[in-house]
């Protein structure tokens, strides 16, 4: 099977989409200057090693404007991990094999090493239409598997809430999706991986967060930094915090396995054991 | 303004003077006793008012409805019987006025407020060649360079650097850097309301909260499933008291939305160190005097 380049999917990109006629040319974007176009959204996807970005707008007198975003993500867990970050709920809008999201005039989906947004804002059928067909289009463009990263299959499968499960590597993306500190106490870096997920038990939710280390002098180091910063008074590395919820940490070679939340300690060990 | 000392959500939740809902706003600002701040000094007033067929069947503001807002909300704010003497107690006619508006594209001031705005400043005599209404021109543009006033107006948002998009950040384009001003979360933007081309010349602020954004994500923080019509507008004299209030409407949608308290990321700091860095204004809710006009239903404060 052959990589495709996004120059590749830039040359087959459709002149038109029903009414909607393709704007001349299109713009590509590297790390230097993607906050040109996405001012202040950069960020992101430099910490997930965007490589380059193809912008492309379609467009219709008196009507707003089609625009298409595909961003080359360097491999697909990176993909999966910028779709990871925002999606709130998976569909399949774009094919049964395919993980995406529709909402209000905004699709956005990966597939193999591309992370992919459409955009029609306002919403109208018309146009809603138009979105799911150029997602075909693109989705039919590109000949890659859409891998996960290994981590994910390493969480706890009981109760666990699929659509949760986050995959990054800058600690300000666990912060949006769980508060922790606003420092970097868990050492997470690019050359870390981190997998973050929601599980429900009896209507409440608690959360685990599984770091994957390059080695054990890292994993020891965060390990340290964490229950130094967190959870200094732990017994056992577990605790229960003052809402009433335990939290806990296990250090297990180049891993760190935290549970945030949690109903009881009993609930950690279980996990932990696991 | 960067603290060195590490603040986690385990200090966050031992903090129980904090109010559950929005109480996670403070996360990462600084620690201050606000119940005592609230005993000597005066309250800020607050008037948000709401009506829930000020947009049209596509989401488009109706001008008169909008108007019709404005104008209960000034005269609510300043005692004034009708909105024309309201205006006149804060504009003069040989003012030159600036309305800063916001561009951003995807959630604009809209410019019903923005008309709505400059119909009031020449109701209260200042010709239309004496005022501007502009957002990133605002540092060549004549009026603003010699303007006597200024009108803040702009919708609230979740912003990638400040955690919001508020009053207080609206005026960033007054500094030819706004790039020094992102660090820390934002944490020093009130500085530049100090700056001697816009100090004192504030008369009004507006924060636009009819169609807010309380969750940004995707390619340019914009995502539609997170924009509301609350069909609002918060209208007062504190910048500070508007967007404090703003956040915590933005912070209980979330919790609404979320089923959690999912906090800010960033914090909005910059709001919190307004006022006890700064003292632009008060960003505490117990100094704040919040007067509710109009619809109530799902009001989330």
């Amino acid at each position: 099977m052959m990589a495709v380049d996004i120059e590749n999917i830039a040359k087959q990109m459709p002149t038109n989409i029903g009414e909607w006629k393709k704007a001349e040319g299109e713009t590509y974007y590297t790390p230097d200057n993607l906050f040109k176009y996405i001012n202040g959204g950069a960020e992101l996807y430099i910490s997930y090693d965007f490589r380059k970005a193809l912008a492309v707008k379609y467009e219709k007198e008196g009507e707003p404007e089609i625009a298409v975003d595909i961003f080359d993500m360097g491999n697909s867990y990176n993909a999966f991990g910028v779709f990871s970050h925002s999606r709130e709920k998976v569909d399949h809008t774009v094919g049964n094999d395919i993980e995406s999201e529709y909402a209000g005039g905004l699709l956005t989906f990966w597939k193999g090493k591309f992370y992919i947004s459409i955009m029609a804002y306002p919403e109208s059928e018309i146009r809603k239409k138009n979105i799911v067909d150029l997602s075909k289009l693109i989705a039919g463009y590109i000949d890659e598997k859409s891998e996960k990263p290994d981590l994910i299959s390493s969480l706890p499968s009981e109760n666990l809430i699929a659509d949760s499960i986050r995959y990054f590597h800058h600690y300000i993306w666990l912060n949006t999706h769980f508060y922790i500190a606003d420092k970097n106490i868990l050492q997470i870096e690019k050359d870390t991986d981190a997998v973050l997920a929601r599980y429900k038990e009896d209507s409440k939710s608690f959360y685990v967060l599984m770091i994957k280390y390059p080695d054990h002098t890292r994993s020891q180091s965060a390990f340290i930094s964490f229950m130094s910063a967190y959870l200094p008074d732990a017994k056992d590395n577990i605790k229960k915090l003052e809402d009433g919820r335990w939290s806990g940490a296990k250090l297990h070679e180049q891993f760190i396995t935290v549970v945030l939340n949690a109903p009881s300690a009993e609930k950690i060990k279980q996990i932990f054991e696991k | 303004m960067t603290a060195n000392k590490t603040f986690t959500r385990r200090q966050f939740i031992k903090n129980t003077t904090l109010a559950a809902v929005g109480s996670s706003l403070f996360i990462g600002a600084p620690s201050i006793n606000r119940e005592a701040h609230a005993a000597d000094e005066v309250m800020s007033k607050v008037v948000l008012i709401r009506n829930k067929e000020v947009l049209d069947a596509d989401g488009i503001p109706k001008a008169q409805v909008v108007q019709e807002m404005l104008d209960s909300a000034i005269t609510e704010l300043t005692g004034y019987k009708s909105p024309v003497e309201a205006w006149k107690s804060i504009i003069k006619p040989s003012d030159i006025v600036g309305i800063k508006t916001n561009v951003w594209k995807y959630i604009t001031t809209t410019s019903q407020v923005e008309n709505a705005l400059k119909k009031r400043v020449m109701d209260a005599g200042v010709p239309e060649t004496n005022i501007g209404i502009d957002d990133r021109g605002v540092l060549t543009n004549p009026i603003f360079m010699k303007s006597t006033a200024l009108i803040n107006a702009r919708p609230m948002r979740s912003h990638h650097w400040a955690g919001v998009g508020t009053l207080i950040k609206n005026y960033v384009m007054f500094v030819p850097d706004p790039f020094n001003y992102h660090g820390d979360s934002c944490a020093d933007l009130a500085k530049i309301w100090d700056l001697p081309h816009v100090k004192g010349k504030t008369r009004l602020n507006v924060l636009v909260m009819l169609t807010p954004q309380f969750h940004g994500v995707g390619p340019h923080n914009f995502n539609p499933q997170y924009v509301w019509k609350y069909n609002g507008l918060l209208v007062g004299f504190d910048p500070v008291a508007l967007d404090s209030t703003g956040v915590r409407i933005i912070q209980a949608k979330r919790l609404e939305f979320f089923g959690e308290d999912r906090p800010l990321n960033p914090p909005a700091k910059h709001i919190f160190i307004a006022d006890t860095t700064y003292h632009l204004g008060t960003a505490n809710p117990n100094k704040i005097k919040l007067i509710k006009l109009g619809d109530e239903s799902d009001i989330l404060i």
